[in-house]
């Protein structure tokens, strides 16, 4: 659906405000859900492969702005054959820490080694695979880059006793963004170091009274775990809004607007769904908290949103995402 | 080649290497061609057949991609029509089934049904069965392996040196081997002695033959029948290798987990947690009424009267109360078939 109004206010170029949406169902969800998992049991997981896709291809196809929806190419062959190697790796590593501490502990030293190719592989894959009006996203995430970013920065933290971690944090978000390119365009962060910097200072503070309100007699021990969630909740939404609506691309802007208390809300009633159902609420879970992100969201394009090019990249193989999921080391957006 | 179906789709086009999005129409004839519809006939697209096409499978209601040779792209929501013009015999058929299963409510929950069965049959008959048949054809030595280093942990997080005296030590250490010359096991036992104010009266078997006797069963016991009762029982454990089973099983059902849960959001990996931990306990039941069975027949084997094991289990549950639920995968642990498993011993 075409949401595109024009704003009478903008003096020379034509800008136009697209609202993201959403327009997955969760009835049409679930039957690829309940499917997905029966195949994946009587085919003894090979079928998660396409499992994995087809639920990727739902989300990103009912995902649409500007008119045009979100595809995510990826050939659930590829990411079987990476499957399958991370499977032996983990049987052989569950299997090791019972039999042979000695090789668990060299095959834990393996993937500690291989942890930042891994994660640079994973997430320039899944970037490969994402597009947009026949336009390919991509990263340039670098293995060094990676370990840089999420090995070495993060000791600085206990060092400065946690007062570095918001610059941490933005380094890494920074670093993700700025490799991060549409077509011939790079995504450039406009976020600086003292907005996050602020958001954790709030999310602190709340943090603070949380602890505060133990004293508060019997209710307090309602109030200071909803503080304490809320100062979390606070952080995540901040940084959505943060490296969303302080990207650009080119002529493109971003503008989230996701707010604590209705995220809250939706993410603990959806928990609450999923344990009532025994799990069978999940699909509607995750379409309602996909719903939400795209309300959340708004692009400011100029024409320039025509002018894209898309430019042809080798094959890559789906084993560093792959290992990266089954040992969940991704460092996502 | 000739299909029956021709169809006129309305979508979007998106030239090859651009992000320019042009709405249009395409037409596809009885024999398979592609046309532009004459309002698009300025877009350039290229005139093909459909078998020369890369066309998306079906995905819910999610647009459908058909790609032409030149890597232009033409996006239509109009799923049903793509449907009715697929060349036969095309690479998608596979995911057409797979469409099929998804659209239908009652393959749905048909599908629902069997994911239950099937899963509550493996975790119940074909991960305990199949642990249990590697772990007895493993040569002892990985048994003992998996025991490795377990007694190390217990004596600096739970366990305190025993009071028990040196010859005492020595008279029940010499009831044990006793008791497993008679076993015919090919494991060698070992007695080893420890307390604990918290454990209380409590007996435990190590995967590699070493069992455990805690100060407070030495104190509770009335004689030392009753203790070696317990001994009986616990030799049982090894023999049967619960401890390598256990640690099988454990794999069995994570990696199942993995499978099952690998595309569901981590939210609901709690909620299927809750299964396996409740199928542990029904395992460890099992095991427990194994290692029974084995100390009824070994009892009676060496002559001792099954009462024994029959009163140390009732000076035991009266000693440890209602509220013994530790979680240690000890003799106590299954509270609830207590009586049941007594009146087993009783003549």
């Amino acid at each position: 659906m075409e949401a595109a109004t024009s704003q009478p206010t903008a003096p020379q170029a034509q800008v136009h405000h697209h609202q993201f949406e959403f327009t997955g169902k969760a009835g049409e969800f679930f039957k690829i859900w309940i499917v997905n998992i029966l195949l994946t049991i009587v085919t003894l997981g090979i079928y998660s492969a396409w499992a994995k896709v087809r639920t990727n291809r739902y989300f990103y196809g009912s995902t649409k702005v500007a008119g045009s929806a979100f595809s995510y190419l990826a050939d659930p062959i590829q990411i079987l054959k990476g499957r399958l190697i991370a499977m032996a790796f983990l049987i052989a590593l569950s299997l090791s820490i019972e039999f042979s501490p000695a090789l668990y502990g060299i095959l834990i030293l393996v993937l500690l080694v291989a942890t930042p190719w891994i994660i640079a592989r994973g997430i320039s894959f899944n970037a490969r695979m994402s597009a947009w009006r026949n336009v390919r996203f991509n990263s340039k995430v670098t293995m060094g880059g990676v370990f840089l970013h999420f090995m070495v920065l993060p000791l600085v933290v206990p060092f400065t006793m946690g007062l570095a971690a918001p610059w941490v944090v933005q380094e890494q978000k920074k670093y993700l963004v700025k490799n991060y390119e549409f077509g011939n365009e790079t995504f450039e962060p406009t976020f600086t170091t003292g907005d996050f910097y602020s958001l954790y200072l709030k999310a602190f503070g709340l943090m603070i009274l949380a602890g505060l309100s133990f004293l508060i007699p019997v209710a307090g021990v309602l109030i200071a775990p909803l503080l304490y969630l809320s100062a979390i909740a606070l952080i995540s939404v901040g940084q959505f809004n943060l490296i969303y609506g302080k990207s650009k691309l080119a002529g493109v802007q971003f503008e989230a607007s996701m707010e604590t208390l209705p995220f809250m809300w939706i993410y603990f009633t959806n928990l609450l769904v999923i344990a009532l159902t025994l799990g069978l609420g999940a699909p509607w879970a995750m379409v309602r908290m996909a719903k939400h992100r795209a309300d959340c969201l708004i692009m400011i394009a100029d024409d320039s949103l025509d002018s894209f090019t898309d430019h042809q990249q080798e094959q890559q193989s789906a084993l560093g995402e792959e290992m990266g999921d089954v040992f969940d080391v991704a460092a996502g957006l | 080649m000739t299909t029956q179906a021709s169809a006129v789709l309305k979508g979007i086009y998106y030239p090859a290497g651009s992000s320019r999005a042009e709405p249009a129409e395409i037409m596809v004839d009885t024999y398979g061609l592609i046309h532009p519809a004459v309002s698009s006939k300025h877009l350039g697209i290229p005139r093909c057949g459909m078998t020369e096409m890369k066309i998306s499978t079906r995905v819910g209601s999610t647009p459908r991609q058909l790609r032409f040779p030149d890597g232009s792209l033409f996006e239509t929501e109009d799923n049903d029509a793509v449907d009715q013009v697929l060349p036969p015999g095309g690479s998608g058929w596979f995911e057409g089934v797979i469409h099929k299963l998804e659209s239908k409510a009652r393959h749905v929950l048909i599908s629902a049904a069997v994911i239950f069965g099937f899963i509550y049959l493996f975790m119940v008959y074909v991960v305990p069965d199949a642990s249990r048949r590697v772990a007895m054809s493993l040569p002892p030595s990985v048994a003992v392996s998996v025991g490795e280093g377990t007694l190390d942990l217990l004596d600096d997080f739970a366990f305190d040196p025993s009071r028990l005296s040196a010859e005492r030590k020595a008279e029940l250490r010499q009831q044990l081997q006793e008791l497993a010359a008679a076993s015919g096991s090919e494991f060698t036992y070992r007695l080893e002695f420890r307390s604990s104010p918290e454990i209380g009266a409590n007996a435990f078997a190590l995967p590699d033959g070493t069992l455990v006797l805690m100060d407070g069963l030495e104190e509770l016991a009335e004689n030392d029948q009753q203790i070696m009762a317990v001994m009986s029982h616990e030799i049982g454990h090894v023999v049967h290798r619960h401890g390598l089973r256990q640690a099988l099983q454990r794999s069995g059902l994570s990696v199942m987990l993995i499978l099952v849960t690998g595309d569901i959001v981590s939210a609901t990996n709690l909620a299927a947690a809750i299964p396996a931990f409740l199928l542990e306990s029904h395992y460890s039941r099992e095991m427990e009424t194994e290692a029974d069975d084995y100390a009824l027949q070994h009892m009676q084997k060496v002559g001792l009267e099954p009462v024994h094991f029959a009163n140390i289990m009732r000076l035991l549950a009266a000693s440890h109360g209602q509220d013994d639920e530790d979680g240690m995968p000890g003799f106590l642990s299954t509270h609830p078939m207590m009586e049941e498993r007594i009146e087993r011993f009783e003549p």
